[in-house]
């Protein structure tokens, strides 16, 4: 899928973000008189519906094509810790920075620690615990883990369906979020068949609320200009990253044409 | 039931534009600007005008960019069986119990959708749903529905 169909699933995302009590106006929007939408689209119930609901359909139908494979050697190399190291490191900061640590309106940056530091230091902590711990589950078990890629996955994709759904519910006992993980699978499953893509729909989903907030700030500090935008320092450089991001694909392929052009000339 | 790569994102596009126009529509009875600041129903009409675009305009680039698709997919029918039994499940929990429906759910996919023999499905359908219920209610303290019975 292209360029434009990632920035359309972003904006699917940011557009369900809108569901729910405004939380600067207090004014209920996209609720239809319904109280379990006053807490808008549930941030889990969408990552489960979109990538576990929408997956098993995916690949529960698929189940004659699929080849059972024989599971050995699950220990990463030296030359695969050696490659993914970096990856690890990278998805680990940008993920903890940028994504858990905003799901929680904590702002990341020089007070961090300061403001937020029994928060950040018990996150840090636990993941120290969690590593050790699946350290020690892993090291031994990984093996029989694996093992699980030899079910069938026709015996499979059920329990993990009944699974979502147990999850689901339990995080608001709310029957309404199960009828959602239902839609919203519907949807994951679509759009993966037609190749567009769900993690962008995800990220809008969170960032929506905190955009909506900041945009509204940063217009009442301009009195309503947009120039804040292209004359603050960090806010240009941004927007100057993001035209270079979503153009350069295009001015690639621009010049690709003009060569193939050429050529044939 | 057949559906073409090419009717399915057409239908998929239909479905996105449709609802950003909803959007758009109830956002309009929202004020739209506040003193400096937008209000309530401004990033949501915004949101909904450009996602309708971009909808149409990265469909018909794909419509013109291919494409016969001969990609293997998952049969729609088989998709929707399976969405049919997983909201079977979610309509009986409230009235039968999780555990029950769950049952059911598994009971169906496992008979009808993948053809099991019965023996080994209906052991799965209920040392699964046994196992959550067990697992959620009784060590998570989850109040899931238990329905007419005491399971």
């Amino acid at each position: 899928m292209s360029v434009l169909g990632e920035l359309a699933a972003g904006l699917f995302g940011l557009l369900v973000s809108t569901i729910g009590i405004d939380q600067q106006t207090g004014v209920a929007r996209f609720a239809f008189d319904r109280v379990w939408l006053l807490d808008g689209g549930g941030f889990i119930v969408l990552t489960v519906a979109l990538f576990g609901v929408g997956e098993v359909l995916t690949s529960a139908g698929m189940t004659m094509m699929r080849t059972i494979v024989k599971v050995g050697g699950v220990m990463p190399t030296r030359a695969e810790w050696r490659q993914s190291r970096m990856p690890i490191l990278r998805g680990s900061l940008i993920g903890f920075l940028l994504g858990a640590l905003i799901m929680f309106g904590i702002r990341t940056g020089p007070e961090l620690f300061d403001k937020n530091a029994q928060l950040v230091w018990t996150v840090i902590a636990s993941m120290y615990i969690g590593n050790l711990i699946l350290l020690v589950m892993n090291l031994p078990l990984a093996g029989l883990f694996a093992q699980l890629l030899r079910v069938p996955y026709s015996w499979l994709y059920p329990p993990i369906l009944a699974l979502c759904v147990a999850g689901v519910y339990s995080q608001a006992n709310s029957i309404e979020d199960v009828w959602t993980l239902v839609g919203f699978g519907a949807l994951g499953w679509a759009m993966m068949r037609y190749d567009w893509p769900a993690a962008p729909m995800i990220l809008g989903l969170v960032l929506g609320m905190i955009f909506e907030n900041s945009l509204r700030q940063s217009m009442a500090l301009s009195h309503g200009s947009l120039g804040i935008f292209f004359t603050r320092p960090i806010s240009a450089a941004l927007l100057a990253a993001i035209a270079v991001a979503l153009l350069s694909p295009l001015a690639l392929r621009l010049r690709r044409l003009r060569r193939g052009l050429r050529k044939a000339a | 039931m057949k559906l073409r790569g090419l009717e399915g994102e057409l239908i998929l596009c239909a479905v996105f534009i449709a609802t950003d126009l909803f959007w758009v529509g109830v956002a309009a009875g929202m004020p739209l600007w506040d003193g400096f600041a937008p209000a309530s129903g401004f990033l949501p009409s915004l949101y909904g005008a450009l996602l309708a675009a971009l909808a149409l305009a990265a469909t018909l680039m794909d419509v013109l960019g291919r494409r016969g698709d001969d990609e293997a997919k998952t049969p729609v029918r088989r998709a929707m069986m399976i969405l049919l039994a997983l909201a079977a499940g979610a309509a009986g929990i409230e009235t039968a119990g999780f555990f029950a429906s769950m049952l059911l759910m598994m009971l169906l996919l496992f008979r009808i959708a993948e053809r099991l023999p019965i023996i080994s499905s209906i052991a799965a359908a209920t040392g699964v749903s046994g196992g959550f219920t067990l697992v959620f209610r009784s060590w998570l303290g989850v109040p899931l529905p238990a329905g007419p019975w005491v399971f």
